[in-house]
């Protein structure tokens, strides 16, 4: 667990909504778009870890392409000390990018197959003026190091590597222009079981020494409690649940939360006839979302207001940062299960 | 109680450009009645190549150097691609990993659900498709009419796996071959797959040959599990047992790395150091062996398969002998 | 579907007029007419009284726009050389063409679709060299060379077949002439498109057949044949219909040098003329038409596509 340096936060989400045009329609009034994320209201605090963990369709991965500015919002802004990043004119975005960083899932495309690992990691020092061409090799060398990497290995290519390796290599590139945030988008998911552990602790250890504050987007709960301080929930474009670590694993109160929860493989075969919520039908298309509560088609406590009312993330209990979207169950209080 | 399906010594090499690489190395496993078998690894251990080399479905550049796979008594690795006809998707059916590329684009899940169905069970076009709905409603598609109109990318990842899983219990096969059915689902429709697997295991006795390297699925799943690495089964254990008390280091590597949202909040991750060796085919002895903090210089000659207890085997001499006292 | 296919139309007007503008453009750069028929007996005065006559003393925008205003009156003009009407000339010479050409495409992909998909089916082995070989041969051998042969053998050697035209000359006509007529000139042009169209079916079954769908559709024990006859072919389709499609122009086009040899009396023959004598209506009818056919059978192939390949949706 990392201190949190102090209570202003590094990042602010505020209102963040973007929705995509649904391929191949000519662009008209109510065209169909895909409401990727559809209101989220986030703040990022300097040294932790933020873990956003949801399904296919949540918007995950769309919030963090616009933290780090990939993507203009459709509405709504994203603050970086402050300083408004989704508006930002090119030029001053341009020096405000070295601070936010993105490590990808799939390394082996995001790294350019034809450029050697040396050029891969001096492009964007140059670019942005990190460092001097006379010690570019001392630092690509440094770098390397810092991820695990002998620097013997600067003059291969990314399909020399495993992909445990090549994951390395995009954290390298991550943290070549000395960023203070990295926001990971599903960066073990394709690797193999005894590789991703290898990776969430050199995560880990980077955060620590170089005082990086991360956002780790994951689908799978394990990894981002392993590593995250805080976590959302996220479920069709919305944040249904937000808490510190432990206290969301002790009391989980969205039902989503809990189904997702219960879906988590669990290395236990003694307990695979357990009481748990296996949630009915398909993740509903993010065309068009369910009215109401997003999640009352599949949600085993819906009642009749959850088809009318759209719930807003409330303090579990008064002052407290763990806050659910639920009414129904934070009605309930202390007794739910 | 006769096997249903008993392999012996499997090795499989790929062919590319005149060079040999051996991707499985004297497999030998047997599967009983009504037993669901899990084959975990990690990528490239093999464990896909084992399942496909079973019906004759590997690639052409592939070779079965040697074994058997008997089935009721005949070996499959030996028959003709007729014979092997009437065995696949009547006796054993297979389902694969990747739904999304595996159902012919072209034509309506209602065609390619009959299509085995009217070649296999003989039934005319109008029976047929009545029993094509019968299936799908089993695999939780009640709206069967409307499914068996659409094309396959029409439906969702889950959808389309149910669709797969229907394909395959069709004809009512004996044995299921799952090559990491869910591992492209999205956690809750994983779990939905599974509970729908164990479900129609019990409702039609099946056998099921499950193929994943996720060792939550093989906890849900699995009556017997089987570990292997680089080509090399490394231990078998009733599922049970192999959580209990793993013996071999990798197991018990494997075991310690995968992050669990039940494990105590202050758990340290262990990962297990380096990776896979790449021409594993090359080394005789034990294939963990650079990665094993129990290593000692008689790791480095062909390991035997130990047995610990009845069903439960281990191929490393030190657990086998009892050397590895584990905390 | 429909509002696509309106779309496709009303872009394809401005795609029409900008294409016979380039096309009148580039004629008009190789000369006039007039030029041609400057000889001993036609004087200078002669020669520039028919210019005025035909038009051709105006520059070349106005004479640009004479022609447009003429062809939207469904007038298309009068060859400069023999005064008939473009439009009959066309009419005329129009079906040999489509009659030889469809044949040897229907005849070519009979050949080059078995036996593209058996050389996908057996690949590596020795007969699937062999066939891709002969289909290099195919597509290489120059059709006058490769005509000249047939003519030496079938028709000097051996007496069989007739050396040229349509029709026996003074003949009854009827099918079978016409058909002996036309063995040679289809049975050149149709090893040229098999020699292509060979290697062309035999890389897209070959790729069809290393996706996943086919493994599945053999994990079914549904047989070979149906594996590859039902369940690859159907997706072949896809990359057969565009070569159809693309070649469905140079149907039209007509093959000239074939046409030639053996005095086929097509479009190839007439446009060449035309080329040749700067017959500019005839030229630009024949461009025209060629134009309008290539973004039509676009069009069509596009529909088709919709039609055989249900992932595809255009809205």
């Amino acid at each position: 667990m990392n201190d949190i340096i102090n209570r202003e936060p590094l990042i602010v989400v505020e209102g963040l909504k973007k929705y995509y045009p649904v391929k191949g329609h000519v662009l008209k009034k109510n065209k169909p778009v895909i409401h990727a994320v559809d209101g989220v209201d986030l703040e990022v605090f300097e040294g932790e870890t933020l873990g956003i963990v949801g399904e296919s369709g949540c918007g995950k991965s769309t919030i963090g392409r616009q933290i780090v500015a990939l993507e203009r919002p459709t509405s709504g802004r994203v603050l970086y000390r402050g300083e408004d990043i989704s508006h930002m004119d090119p030029n001053r975005l341009r020096k405000v990018r070295t601070a936010l960083q993105m490590v990808f899932q799939d390394s082996t495309s995001s790294l350019n197959p034809r450029k050697q690992i040396y050029d891969i990691l001096a492009a964007p020092m140059l670019y942005h003026g990190i460092v001097k061409k006379e010690n570019l090799d001392e630092e690509i060398d440094r770098l390397l190091n810092l991820v695990g990497l002998s620097k013997n290995m600067k003059y291969r290519y990314p399909h020399e590597f495993s992909g445990g390796q090549r994951q390395r290599i995009g954290i390298a590139k991550a943290l070549s222009v000395k960023p203070k945030v990295i926001v990971c988008d599903e960066p073990v998911s394709a690797l193999d079981v005894s590789v991703q552990a290898q990776i969430l602790n050199l995560l880990k250890e980077l955060q620590e020494e170089l005082k990086l504050t991360y956002i780790f987007i994951a689908h799978g709960l394990g990894a981002v409690r392993y590593i995250s301080d805080r976590i959302a929930i996220m479920y069709l474009g919305r944040i249904v649940e937000i808490a510190d670590t432990e206290e969301l694993f002790d009391n989980p109160v969205h039902p989503y939360t809990k189904a997702l929860f219960d879906a988590s493989p669990l290395p236990e075969p003694k307990l695979r006839d357990r009481q748990r919520i296996v949630l009915k039908g398909e993740i509903p298309s993010a065309v068009s979302p369910p009215k109401g509560c997003r999640f009352h088609t599949r949600c085993p406590y819906a009642i009749e207001s959850c088809t009318l009312d759209d719930p807003v993330l409330l303090s579990v209990k008064p002052g407290s940062s763990h806050k659910a979207a639920c009414p129904v169950l934070l009605a309930k209080g202390e007794s739910h299960d | 109680m006769e096997p249903l399906l008993r392999v012996e010594d499997l090795t499989v090499a790929f062919m590319e450009d005149k060079k040999q690489t051996v991707v499985v190395d004297g497999a030998s496993f047997t599967v009983n009645p009504g037993e669901i078998l899990c084959i975990v690894g990690e990528s490239g251990c093999g464990k896909s190549v084992t399942a496909l080399s079973i019906l004759g479905l590997l690639s052409p550049n592939a070779r079965i150097l040697k074994g058997k796979a008997l089935f009721e008594g005949q070996d499959l690795l030996k028959m003709s691609e007729k014979e092997l006809d009437y065995i696949r998707g009547k006796e054993i059916a297979m389902i694969f990993q990747d739904v999304m590329n595996s159902l012919n684009p072209v034509f309506t899940v209602g065609n390619q659900l009959t299509e085995a169905i009217r070649i296999h069970l003989g039934y005319d076009k109008k029976r047929s498709e009545e029993y094509a709905a019968e299936i799908l409603e089993k695999v939780g598609l009640p709206d069967a009419q409307a499914v068996m109109r659409k094309y396959p990318h029409m439906l969702s990842g889950g959808m389309q796996q149910r669709v797969m899983i229907a394909m395959a219990l069709a004809c009512q096969p004996k044995l299921i071959i799952a090559d990491e059915p869910t591992t492209a689902l999205d956690v809750t429709i994983q779990l939905q797959i599974m509970k729908l697997l164990a479900k129609l295991q019990k409702e039609f006795q099946m056998s099921i040959i499950l193929i994943t390297h996720d060792l939550g699925v093989v906890a849900e799943l699995a009556d017997r599990v089987i570990v292997m690495y680089a080509g090399h089964f490394m231990e078998e254990a009733p599922v049970y047992g192999l959580f209990d008390k793993p013996l071999h280091p990798y197991t018990r590597a494997l075991l310690k790395s995968v992050p669990s949202i039940y494990d105590d909040a202050d758990k340290k991750l262990e990962s297990i150091p380096g990776t896979v060796p790449e021409r594993y085919q090359d080394i005789k002895g034990c294939r963990f062996y650079d990665r094993c903090p129990y290593h000692v210089p008689l790791c480095k000659e062909p390991q035997p398969y130990f047995t610990i207890e009845p069903g439960h085997y281990v191929r490393c001499h030190r657990a086998g002998k009892g050397e590895l006292t584990y905390e | 579907m429909i509002k696509y296919v309106i779309k496709r139309i009303l872009i394809a007007i401005p795609v029409l007029i900008g294409i016979t503008i380039l096309d009148y453009a580039i004629m008009s750069l190789a000369g006039s007419p007039l030029e041609m028929m400057l000889g001993p007996k036609t004087t200078q005065a002669a020669l520039e009284a028919k210019a005025i006559r035909l038009g051709l003393d105006k520059p070349i925008y106005v004479q640009y726009f004479v022609w447009l205003k003429n062809v939207l009156k469904g007038n298309l003009g009068y060859s400069i050389k023999s005064y008939q009407p473009v439009s009959q000339i066309i009419r005329e010479h129009l079906g040999p063409t489509l009659l030889l050409m469809g044949s040897s495409l229907i005849l070519g992909l009979l050949i080059a679709i078995p036996l593209g998909i058996y050389s996908a089916v057996h690949r590596y082995t020795k007969r699937d060299y062999a066939l891709v070989t002969a289909s290099f041969l195919g597509s290489s051998i120059p059709s006058f060379f490769l005509s000249l042969i047939f003519i030496y053998l079938f028709n000097v050697k051996l007496g069989w077949l007739p050396s040229g035209g349509m029709i026996t000359a003074g003949g009854d006509g009827g099918t079978a002439d016409l058909i002996r007529h036309m063995i040679m000139p289809v049975l050149v042009l149709a090893v040229s498109i098999a020699g292509s169209n060979i290697r062309y079916v035999r890389s897209a079954v070959l790729e069809i057949l290393q996706k996943d769908y086919i493994r599945t559709a053999k994990s079914k024990g549904i047989g070979r044949f149906l594996t590859i006859n039902k369940h690859a072919l159907r997706n072949a389709l896809i990359p057969i219909v565009t070569v159809i499609g693309m070649h469905i122009p140079i149907l039209f086009g007509g093959a000239v040098i074939i046409e030639q040899i053996f005095s086929w009396p097509g479009l190839g023959l007439i446009t060449m003329n035309a080329i040749l004598g700067r017959d500019y209506p005839v030229i630009m009818g024949v461009a025209l038409l060629t134009a309008v056919v290539v973004l039509a059978s676009n069009l069509i192939t596009d529909i088709v596509y919709a039609l055989i390949d249900p992932t595809i949706k255009y809205r």
